[in-house]
């Protein structure tokens, strides 16, 4: 009786575990530093654009260090190779632009600046030339 | 040995399985909760698809998204359409309607009737303007306003959580970048009086109308069916007021704040999981996953940009 009741009960928590998963595209934690000309860029947004999906973002503090977030709750970005834009000239919302962008349009408009996302930890880090 | 009773070891376990399967059970009973309130939700997007139908049929157009002098938006000009004719014709007797830039006549949230006095017909709650999973109460006070200006007093006004669609990226040339282009208007600016004949690229692919929240404390603001006003306080900036009512497509410059929930308040936004819904010009409401390619997203946003859409 009681190997009945222990088996069952094995064989319905085994049956369980089947019902959680995975729900969107792959996402990996990424972080990193940005430098220009070797100094930390300070309050750039950086922009991670994959080849196709949503686009993950995050802001430098006053060390350079930026992660990226892909929603609200989930941190990182989609796996496989972005294109990535790091501005200063943000502006907020609606605004037209008024702060100055000190970083050369290779790395933002024009980018030419790419990245690949493995699945693990990434660590990215940008060393901007003028 | 015959027994008649259960040993200590089959009681336990038979509570353990019954302790498992409710704590199976209750997430479930909340995602049921979720769907229902998704579907309403649904529904009352569809509800304004046929509105805005009827109201084609009668005008000829599509209503205009915000109005220049009165600031009234879509969503009260198409009351009638919505069953709501009683309230219409209340707040075309308060004189809202017939404000014109050449008398000056004032916008709505002057007219004390409306607002401060009386049956305060902008505080009425419009079930069909309000998503159920947006939680919270019938009215915005996010979006509320200092009446008269400076006095500390302040007055919410009836929520709504649609918002219809302004402008869109318009790109045809390069199949990833998203921030080079033009911003195309599209079904509801000021004054605005698209007609269906505008939709080349086809009704059943362009936007209408999608979900704004309201998050409390910041980011999305939610909407207001009547219109917008001019004291949205730290909500939502003075230059920007009319985007109370309205959202973006993306956008040439700054396009991150315009993804799916997103925390700006130009965007659209919902509770729903993963994504928001959009009305679409044929009355069909898509539900649109947050993880849509921006490109693809803008392309179905405009409404004669002749993009090739794929499957959404």
């Amino acid at each position: 009786m009681k190997t009945i009741f222990c088996s069952l009960l094995t064989l319905f928590l085994a049956v369980l575990s089947g019902c959680s998963g995975p729900q969107g595209p792959e996402v990996a934690p990424v972080s990193g530093k940005v430098t220009l000309d070797g100094l930390p860029l300070n309050g750039a947004l950086v922009t991670f654009y994959p080849q196709d999906g949503r686009p993950s973002m995050g802001t430098t503090d006053s060390s350079g260090s930026y992660a990226l977030n892909y929603t609200r709750d989930q941190p990182g970005a989609i796996v496989g190779d972005h294109i990535v834009r790091i501005t200063t000239g943000l502006v907020s919302g609606e605004e037209t632009q008024k702060v100055k962008e000190t970083v050369p349009a290779k790395y933002n408009s024009q980018s030419e600046l790419t990245a690949s996302v493995s699945k693990d930890n990434n660590t990215l880090n940008f060393d901007l030339k003028k | 040995m015959k027994r008649n009773a259960f040993t200590l070891i089959e009681l336990l376990v038979v509570i353990a399985i019954i302790a498992t399967l409710v704590a199976i059970l209750l997430p479930a009973v909340q995602q049921a909760r979720e769907a229902a309130r998704r579907s309403t939700c649904k529904n009352n997007l569809k509800q304004i698809g046929l509105a805005l139908h009827n109201y084609h049929d009668t005008f000829n157009t599509m209503p205009p998204g915000t109005m220049r002098t009165s600031h009234l938006a879509w969503s009260c000009l198409i009351l009638p359409n919505l069953e709501q004719g009683s309230l219409y014709d209340a707040i075309a007797a308060t004189g809202a309607f017939n404000a014109q830039a050449a008398d000056n006549t004032p916008s709505w949230d002057a007219i004390t009737d409306l607002t401060t006095t009386g049956n305060r017909l902008a505080s009425s709650v419009i079930p069909s303007y309000i998503c159920p999973s947006d939680g919270g109460k019938n009215v915005n006070d996010r979006l509320r306003a200092e009446i008269p200006s400076g006095s500390g007093t302040y007055y919410s006004f009836g929520k709504s959580n649609y918002v219809g669609s302004f402008s869109a990226l318009y790109n045809n040339t390069d199949p990833v970048a998203t921030n080079a282009g033009s911003d195309r208007p599209t079904v509801f600016y000021e004054n605005s009086n698209v007609k269906f004949a505008d939709f080349t690229d086809g009704l059943s692919n362009s936007f209408l109308v999608t979900e704004r929240e309201e998050r409390i404390g910041s980011g999305p603001a939610g909407s207001l069916w009547i219109g917008y006003h001019s004291n949205p306080g730290a909500a939502i900036g003075l230059t920007i007021e009319e985007f109370q009512v309205r959202f973006r497509v993306e956008r040439v410059s700054n396009d991150t704040d315009y993804i799916i929930n997103g925390d700006s308040v130009y965007n659209p936004s919902s509770k729903h999981k993963g994504g928001a819904q959009f009305l679409m010009g044929d009355g069909a409401v898509r539900f649109v996953g947050e993880n849509i390619n921006l490109r693809q997203y803008a392309a179905i946003g405009t409404i004669n940009g002749s993009e090739v859409i794929g499957e959404f």
